[in-house]
């Protein structure tokens, strides 16, 4: 039951992008079109899910037991790098319409503040292995969730009678604004 | 100190290998990327920024 | 004087966030108060200034197939290097701060700056483009953070951060009007994009001036 409501918790109390400002510059840049927003969230769910539990399992059983646990960053990071490159590689070889789909995103995802952010936060919320993994499923979701709206509201923007200096990126960050005020309601749930 | 040493450099050599694998991976054929969802994304790691040559 | 065009093309014209849009994700989160702001503008000052300096020290030495690679190592080892000095000599900055100290890793302003100048260019104006993108940066989270914290808490403070009992200033303006959404993340979205779009209007205005002065000079020399 305790996983559940991490579950929740973080997927849409605590969500990633509208109230810990993780994924904002895929949000910003990637989100005109519903289609590729779902592509893109699916393949940060990939990423996220598998480098939450290979960071996990990396601090713990490597960096604890040698005493350097000042390397975390520099492992982090490394491993998400290598992570990415290792799927895009893969997808490449294997499945040739998975790549054409969701692989020209990947590379964007290593320098996406979510996917270390993740790995950096279940360091210091002292997650198990099992609330790591749910954490690595929950926090992209919620991303996903997020940035398919997002997409939808935009092109609605784009043909809306909006003030001229506010077009493009000013009246998606107030409308931002507006969603992040609507996840507010619900805080304080779990 | 010496097991820092040494797994950083075990690190850099995964990520190079993996990095430049990647890079003799030719695509699949007749994908064309479409580089129009990328727009304002100035994200240099991209491995696809030069090849658009993305604003 | 074009070595003071470099600094000041990372404050005015190509300023990371105004401009750019880069590196929104620390911005938007760090800005809740002005010494939050500047701490973490010195923070990204110190390893832009470090690693445009390595890297264009090292930029003829370093192949050019794992060029991303490299940089993103050599960024990655001085963040954490930064990170554990702010931890020691600024902790109370470095727990408010928390978990964006190690994300200026993945900023896209740092590693922006190296591919495309400091790869390319002498070390002392690598240094000095550094040095502006870390000042436009600091200053437009300044102006934020001032926004937000003005109408948010109803005054500003601003505190040592190498010292935190020192305070600088501590003013208290309307404690009764704050309107407490600011503190929270949508207000930080609805300053921004409240900005942004006063930048627009001033650039529209000065671009329909531009314009008119043309005119005027067109339908003179007919």
């Amino acid at each position: 039951m305790k996983l559940f409501g991490l579950f929740i918790a973080l997927t849409f109390v605590n969500n990633v992008v509208l109230s810990k400002f993780y994924a904002i510059c895929p949000l910003m840049g990637l989100s005109k079109n519903p289609k590729n927003a779902l592509n893109m969230g699916i393949a940060v769910i990939f990423v996220i899910f598998l480098s939450s539990i290979i960071t996990w399992l990396l601090y713990y059983y490597v960096l604890v037991p040698l005493k350097i646990t000042y390397m975390d960053l520099i492992t982090f990071i490394l491993v998400i790098a290598s992570l990415v490159q290792f799927l895009e590689m893969f997808l490449k070889k294997t499945s040739p319409d998975i790549y054409k789909s969701m692989g020209v995103y990947l590379p964007l995802i290593t320098t996406n503040c979510a996917v270390l952010g993740v790995a950096l936060d279940n360091i210091t919320a002292n997650y198990n292995l099992i609330e790591a993994a749910v954490a690595g499923i929950a926090v992209p979701l919620g991303f996903l969730i997020v940035i398919y709206i997002f997409a939808t509201i935009r092109q609605r923007l784009e043909i809306a009678d909006v003030p001229t200096s506010f077009k493009g990126a000013p009246i998606a960050l107030i409308t931002a604004g507006i969603m992040a005020c609507a996840i507010m309601g619900i805080a304080g749930v779990v | 100190m010496v097991y820092a040493i040494i797994w950083f450099a075990i690190l850099v050599c995964v990520y190079i290998g993996t990095y430049l694998l990647n890079r003799h991976t030719k695509k699949p054929d007749d994908c064309k990327t479409d580089f129009t969802a990328c727009q304002g994304c100035a994200n240099i790691a991209c491995g696809h920024y030069k090849e658009g040559e993305m604003k | 004087m074009k070595k003071l065009k470099i600094l000041t093309n990372g404050i005015c014209k190509e300023n990371p966030i105004f401009v750019m849009m880069l590196g929104m994700c620390s911005s938007l989160a760090i800005s809740t108060s002005l010494t939050n702001a500047i701490g973490m503008g010195m923070a990204v000052t110190a390893v832009l200034v470090a690693s445009n300096f390595i890297i264009s020290l090292l930029r003829k030495i370093i192949p050019d197939e794992i060029r991303i690679p490299v940089f993103i190592i050599i960024i990655a080892t001085l963040v954490k290097c930064v990170q554990l000095l702010m931890n020691a000599y600024t902790p109370s900055l470095y727990t408010s701060l928390g978990v964006f100290i190690p994300l200026i890793v993945v900023n896209c302003i740092i590693l922006g700056r190296a591919e495309s100048f400091a790869s390319k260019n002498k070390p002392l104006d690598s240094v000095l483009d550094g040095l502006g993108m870390g000042i436009g940066y600091t200053l437009a989270v300044f102006i934020i953070a001032f926004f937000r914290q003005i109408i948010g808490t109803g005054g500003l403070s601003f505190y040592n951060p190498f010292n935190s009992t020192q305070v600088f200033f501590d003013l208290h303006l309307f404690d009764e009007y704050a309107i407490s959404l600011f503190k929270l993340p949508a207000g930080a979205f609805l300053t921004l994009g409240c900005i942004l779009a006063f930048i627009n209007n001033r650039k529209m205005k000065k671009a329909l001036k531009v314009d008119q002065q043309l005119d005027k000079k067109g339908s003179v020399k007919k």
